[in-house]
C-alpha cells in the first residue's frame, strides 16, 4: 500500500513448488466458473455486486483480502526494516479504517439496500442529484482505483521476477500477464462472487502466511529482547521514542489513511454487498482485530531484519528485506523451503486480491456513473453487463502495458509519488459521504466546489518546492499531508457554502 | 428508549483519550526501558490500539444504531 517497490530475493522455485503456485492460480479460474453458474440474473447489480449479497464467513474475508494488499507485507516490513519500531504507526492507521466506518457504514448501508447502490456515486446521485458532483466524484475514485491497480501489477511483476532463472525484464512481463490474465479470467466469468470466493481462499492462506512469518522470525531470528538490544546498540534511533516531526507524521498517517482507505470505491461496495446488517457488523468487529495480526507481524519483521541484516539493503530496495529473510530461511531446509512458498502464495494472494476488487470497481464505475449516467442512460441491464467485461479487459490491457513500459523505462519515483497523492484526492470524498449522511442540510453546490478546490489544493503541493520559506512550502514540510490541508479548505467551503446558501432560502 | 448512535460525544471522547495514550507524544525522546523484550513506549502503544479495537469491536456489536435492522 505504501511503496511500490516489492522484489523478492528468493532463490528460484523447483518444478513442485511452481507446480504448486501453478495449481493454486488454476483453481481460482474454478472459483471463477463456480461463480458464473451461480449467476442468479444478467444485471449490473449481479455482476458488480453479488445480487442479494454475501454472509459473514464470505464477507470478512474478502474485507481483509481487499484491504490488505502485497504491500501490507513487503512495503510494511521494508518501512519497519528503515525507520524501526516508529512504523507502529501503520497498526493505527489500519485500525483508524474500521474507526472510520462507524461515520457512515450504518446509514450507507441501509440507504444501499433500500435504494439498490452498485457504486458508491449512485449513493451521491441519491444524496445531491448534481450531475457535476457525479463527475467529479466518479473521476476521483477512477483515477485513485488506476494507480493503485497499476501498483498492483508492477507488485505482481517485481514477486515473480526473483522465482525463475529468466531475466528480469522477461519475467516481469510474463508475471504481469499471465497473473493479470488469470484475474480477468476469473472475473469476467463470474463477476463479485468470483472476486469475493477468491477472496476467501486468498484471505485465509494471507492469515497464514502471517502466522508462518510470526513463527519463523521467532524460530530464525531468537527473542524479541535480544533483536530489540542488539537494534539499540547499531541503531538506537530505531528503538527510541519518535520526536516531534514523526508524531506529526503519525498523526497525519492516521488521519490521511484511516479516512482516506476507508473511502477505497471497493470497501464502500463491500458495505452494499453484506446480506444484512447483522453481516457487516459482525464482519467490521472482526475486521478491528486485524491490523494487530497482520500490521504488527509485518512491523516484527522489519525490525527484527533491521537488527540481524543491518546494512543489507540501501532506500527503495529495503522493500524487498522479506525476500532477503525467506531465502535464509529457504536455505536451512526441505521444511523452510515449503514454509517460503507458502508465504510466497500469501503474497500473490494478497496481491491478486486487491487487484481483482479495484478492478471491479474500476469497470463498474465506468459502466454505471459514467456511460449509462452521461451516454447511454437507457441501456439495457444485459448489454451493460456485456460493456462492463470489455471495460475490464480493456483496464487490464492499458494498465498491464503501462506497468511493462515504466518497469522498462526504470520509472519507479512517478509510481511511488503517485500512490502518496491517491489517498489525497480520495480524502476529497470524506465531507460528501461523512458530513452530508447525516446533515439533510447540506447542499450540492457548496459540496462540489469543496471537493473541487480540496483537490486542486492538495495537488498543487505536488508542485511547490520543497525548499524556500513561502507559505505553501512551510505547510508541505509540516510533516502533515497535502490531502489533509486539501480536506480542511472543503469543510469549510461545503459547511459555510451550506450555512449561506440555507440562510438564503429562508430569507 | 433512545437509539444507539455512533456521532454521541462519549464515544469520540474515548477514542480521543485512546488515541492520546497510543500516539507516543509525551516520551522522552531518550526513554530506553523496555518491557516483553520491546521499547516500552511502542508495548503502551499496542496496547493503547488493542484497546481502540476492543471498543469498536464493542460498538459494532452491541451498539449498532437500532434504526440502521432489511
Amino acid at each position: 500500500m505504501i511503496a511500490a517497490a516489492t522484489e523478492t530475493n528468493v532463490i528460484p522455485f523447483g518444478a513442485g513448488a511452481l507446480a504448486f503456485i501453478g495449481l493454486y492460480l488454476l483453481s481460482m479460474i474454478g472459483i471463477g466458473w463456480l461463480g458464473m453458474r451461480a449467476k442468479e440474473e444478467n444485471s449490473l447489480r449481479d455482476h458488480f455486486i453479488g445480487g442479494s449479497g454475501v454472509g459473514f464467513f464470505v464477507l470478512v474475508l474478502t474485507l481483509f483480502a481487499t484491504q490488505y494488499s502485497g504491500n501490507t507485507i513487503l512495503g510494511f516490513s521494508g518501512k519497519a526494516y528503515r525507520i524501526g519500531f516508529g512504523w507502529l504507526t501503520c497498526v493505527h492507521f489500519m485500525t483508524a479504517i474500521v474507526v472510520t466506518y462507524l461515520l457512515f457504514a450504518p446509514k450507507l448501508f441501509k440507504l444501499a439496500k433500500k435504494h439498490a447502490f452498485i457504486t458508491p456515486t449512485d449513493y451521491l446521485a441519491h444524496r445531491f442529484n448534481h450531475r457535476g458532483l457525479n463527475l467529479l466524484a466518479t473521476l476521483i475514485m477512477v483515477a485513485s482505483l488506476m494507480n493503485f491497480y497499476l501498483a498492483q501489477l508492477t507488485a505482481m511483476g517485481r514477486a515473480v521476477e526473483g522465482l525463475t532463472t529468466l531475466d528480469p525484464e522477461t519475467a516481469f512481463l510474463w508475471g504481469v500477464v499471465v497473473l493479470a490474465g488469470i484475474m480477468l479470467v476469473y472475473e469476467n466469468m463470474g463477476g463479485f462472487r468470483a472476486v469475493a470466493w477468491t477472496d476467501m481462499i486468498q484471505g485465509g492462506v494471507l492469515a497464514l502466511g502471517f502466522l508462518v512469518l510470526l513463527v519463523l522470525i521467532f524460530k530464525e531470528y531468537g527473542s524479541m529482547e535480544q533483536t530489540t538490544r542488539t537494534l539499540m546498540q547499531i541503531a538506537p534511533e530505531k528503538v527510541l521514542p519518535p520526536k516531534a516531526p514523526e508524531v506529526r507524521s503519525w498523526i497525519s498517517y492516521i488521519l490521511l489513511l484511516g479516512v482516506g482507505a476507508a473511502l477505497y470505491p471497493q470497501a464502500i461496495q463491500r458495505i452494499y454487498a453484506a446480506r444484512s446488517a447483522r453481516t457487516l457488523r459482525k464482519s467490521l468487529a472482526v475486521m478491528a482485530f486485524m491490523p494487530l495480526c497482520t500490521a504488527l507481524i509485518a512491523v516484527l519483521v522489519g525490525v527484527t531484519a533491521a537488527a540481524h541484516l543491518a546494512g543489507e539493503l540501501q532506500g527503495a530496495s529495503s522493500d524487498a528485506v522479506l525476500g532477503v529473510m525467506l531465502r535464509h530461511i529457504q536455505e536451512q531446509s526441505t521444511f523452510g523451503y515449503a514454509l517460503v512458498v507458502i508465504i510466497f502464495a500469501a503474497i500473490l494472494g494478497a496481491i491478486m486480491s486487491t487487484a481483482d476488487s479495484t478492478l471491479l470497481s474500476m469497470s463498474s464505475m465506468v459502466t454505471k456513473d459514467l456511460y449509462m449516467g452521461f451516454v447511454r442512460p437507457d441501456a439495457s441491464q444485459a448489454s451493460l453487463t456485456s460493456l462492463g467485461k470489455w471495460i475490464s479487459t480493456l483496464f487490464v490491457i492499458v494498465l498491464a502495458a503501462l506497468a511493462v513500459w515504466l518497469n522498462n523505462s526504470g520509472t519507479k519515483l512517478t509510481l511511488v509519488e503517485l500512490l502518496e497523492m491517491k489517498f489525497d484526492m480520495l480524502l476529497q470524498l470524506a465531507p460528501a459521504f461523512m458530513i452530508a449522511i447525516h446533515w439533510q442540510r447540506m447542499r450540492a453546490g457548496p459540496v462540489f466546489a469543496g471537493m473541487l478546490c480540496g483537490l486542486v489544493f492538495a495537488l498543487l503541493f505536488f508542485w511547490v518546492p520543497a525548499k524556500g520559506d513561502g507559505f505553501l512550502t512551510l505547510l508541505k514540510n509540516s510533516g502533515f499531508h497535502p490531502g489533509i490541508y486539501g480536506l480542511l479548505l472543503n469543510i469549510i467551503i461545503c459547511v459555510t457554502g451550506s450555512w449561506i446558501v440555507n440562510l438564503r432560502s429562508k430569507t | 428508549k433512545r437509539p444507539h448512535n455512533y456521532l454521541s460525544w462519549w464515544i469520540w471522547a474515548v477514542y480521543a483519550l485512546l488515541a492520546g495514550i497510543s500516539i507516543p507524544w509525551y516520551w522522552s525522546a531518550e526513554d530506553t526501558r523496555m518491557v516483553l523484550g520491546f521499547p516500552l513506549w511502542a508495548v503502551v502503544s499496542v496496547f493503547g490500539s488493542l484497546a481502540v479495537s476492543c471498543f469498536t469491536a464493542w460498538l459494532f456489536v452491541c451498539r449498532w444504531p437500532d434504526d440502521e435492522e432489511e
